[in-house]
């Protein structure tokens, strides 16, 4: 497996992270990304809406997955409404894995950290290193 | 045979200061010597041992002034409070002077004045002095570590400032009750 | 094409102006059922002739829950610590077993099972920095702040753990450090394994001052999760660490400046030193006592 890309959405749609992990992927300017992010976010919103036969009292999980050739994407939705997703070739084994180990060091380097404030994009440098090698391990 | 008990921050301010009786009958020989021999305004508690409450009293104001300085008018128990406090504070400096070389933290019997013998317990920064009359090593070393787990637990409490007067009604009920097993 | 879609716009918009009324009918049929009791209460008032004989109960009610003042607060967790005269001395507040114990009666040595998750200090700390990072304004303040806060704790951490020292020793020669190396290995070790579960890395005398010592630390616990912004990049968090260091200390009646640094070697990039800087006073005394 690869991870292309890694991007974090927030509670109110707006992109606070994102980074590519491969030169598959082709360059996107921050505004492409922000704008995609954005969308996805109705997409899921969407889906969230057209679950049919909702439990009443849970919270309805909406758009997961989507694929395509060769490649797809993963949505990761936390408690509290941040969405990881992660852009990543497609036989992958340990995804679910991963996005789990994504939202440790998320809670732990950003949710930890004094100096980031909430909704706002992550500017934590032990975020990206701690991702970065764990993306490391996982790409090969 | 009585005590006077203060705990003294690192700037020899008073936080906390006690005055009580012993618990246990003195020995009689001693008991006739003490009462005999000494002159009676050092001697803490009067015939009658109605001062003591009133030596308490003022107990409560510890943070404030020693009062020491219009001396001369005082009536005989705060004239004793007075010179408890002085034998006290005077003693601060020996203390000083011998915690520099050692590590031990209880220091018995480190200085004299008439009938008064000052034990002292080095607690970090504060220090409790005792200021007896009565020879007593073990039972004093009792007392001050169960003062000195008293106090760490006050110490303990978030609310309380390092360093300010001891206010605790549980507090002063913990030491009178460690007085009353212990001396 | 174009037909089928304007088609299907115009009849979107039917269907939300549709939904809209809808909706509209529903809020107000929501408005139509929330005033009965309002209605049937003040209908109910006249019978009832004193306007304010049916509220009253409750707002003793929330009189008596909004009562709960910091001070009573207090005594409730803590048995009356300060200043509160009115506190009784028992500090049982009648609440049965279940009920809050005066903090003299508590037990000191009991630590099984008092265990802190390291995550709820992590929070704590990212708190504590960021409520004195609004309260300052350079990096040194908050620093300063830090360092001042960790004092606090220092002093009680030294206290506490001579304390349980010599209660583990049966209380027979209750003893602390009074010469400078066994005191900074005592802190090195004793007070680090108390604050952070295991001996701090390294001890050493500084090359070029004889009264600067530096204790390191490879992987920090407490600061492990924050990442300094570039705009401040000489701040350390570890300040919290030099000031306990510092409060140790001065109980030790070691007077000395400590500050911490953040030097990071390539394994360990958050390495932290916390160097001491002791008082001319130590030294004179080591030098005067000797050996």
């Amino acid at each position: 497996m690869t991870v292309h890309a890694l991007w974090v959405i927030s509670k109110a749609g707006g992109l606070v992270f994102s980074r590519s992990y491969s030169d598959a992927l082709p360059p996107l300017p921050v505004n492409t990304i922000l704008t995609l992010a954005g969308i996805l976010h109705g997409i899921h919103a969407i889906t969230a809406k057209l679950t049919p036969s909702p439990i009443p009292g849970q919270p309805v999980g909406g758009l997961e997955s989507f694929e395509a050739e060769g490649w797809g994407g993963k949505v990761f939705l936390t408690a509290t409404g941040t969405k990881f997703v992660v852009l990543h070739s497609i036989p992958h084994p340990g995804l679910d894995d991963l996005l789990r180990r994504i939202y440790e060091i998320y809670s732990d380097a950003v949710m930890k950290n004094p100096f980031h404030t909430l909704e706002m994009p992550i500017n934590s440098s032990l975020f990206e290193t701690r991702l970065q090698t764990l993306v490391a391990s996982v790409n090969v | 045979m009585s005590f006077y008990l203060a705990i003294v921050s690192p700037l020899d301010s008073p936080l906390y200061e006690l005055a009580f009786p012993s618990a246990k009958p003195p020995p009689p020989s001693s008991a006739a010597s003490s009462s005999s021999s000494f002159p009676s305004w050092s001697t803490f508690t009067a015939s009658n041992g109605s001062d003591l409450s009133a030596a308490e009293g003022p107990s409560g104001k510890a943070g404030g002034n020693l009062g020491l300085l219009n001396g001369e008018t005082k009536t005989g128990p705060e004239r004793d409070r007075a010179m408890c406090q002085m034998i006290a504070h005077k003693s601060l400096d020996s203390i000083e002077e011998t915690m520099e070389g050692t590590g031990t933290l209880y220091l018995k019997n480190i200085d004299r004045h008439n009938e008064w013998t000052v034990s002292a317990f080095i607690a970090t920064n504060v220090k409790f002095v005792l200021l007896h009359d009565i020879k007593n090593d073990d039972g004093i070393r009792l007392f001050f570590l169960d003062l000195w787990e008293a106090y760490t637990k006050v110490l303990l409490n978030p609310f309380h400032t390092v360093n300010t007067a001891i206010r605790n009604p549980a507090f002063e009920a913990k030491v009178r009750g460690s007085a009353k097993r212990n001396l | 094409m174009t037909s089928y879609f304007t088609g299907a716009s115009s009849s979107a918009s039917p269907a939300s102006a549709s939904g809209a009324t809808s909706s509209r009918f529903s809020l107000a049929s929501s408005a139509v059922s929330s005033p009965p009791p309002s209605l049937y209460s003040s209908s109910q008032n006249p019978s009832s002739s004193t306007i304010s004989n049916v509220p009253n109960p409750n707002r003793r009610e929330s009189n008596r829950s909004s009562v709960i003042q910091p001070s009573s607060l207090q005594q409730q967790l803590f048995g009356g610590g300060g200043g509160g005269g009115a506190a009784p001395a028992s500090g049982g507040g009648g609440g049965g077993t279940g009920g809050p114990v005066n903090i003299l009666e508590r037990p000191l040595n009991k630590t099984k099972g008092a265990e802190v998750g390291m995550g709820a200090w992590s929070f704590l700390l990212a708190e504590v920095v960021a409520y004195s990072q609004s309260r300052v304004d350079s990096v040194h303040d908050l620093e300063a702040r830090l360092s001042s806060l960790g004092y606090e704790a220092g002093q009680r951490i030294l206290t506490l753990l001579l304390l349980r020292n010599t209660q583990t020793a049966g209380g027979k020669d209750p003893r602390r450090e009074h010469r400078l190396i066994p005191i900074l290995q005592f802190v090195h070790t004793q007070v680090y394994k108390y604050c952070f579960g295991k001996p701090a890395d390294g001890l050493e005398r500084s090359v070029e001052e004889e009264n600067e010592y530096m204790i390191t630390l490879n992987q920090p616990p407490l600061t492990q999760h924050i990442s300094v912004p570039k705009d401040m990049s000489q701040l350390s968090c570890e300040a919290f660490t030099a000031g306990i260091v510092e409060g140790v200390l001065d109980g030790l009646d070691v007077p000395a400046r400590v500050t911490a640094h953040t030097v990071g070697t390539d394994q360990y990039p958050q390495r932290t030193v916390i160097l001491i800087k002791l008082d001319q006073k130590v030294m004179d005394r080591e030098e005067a006592l000797g050996k």
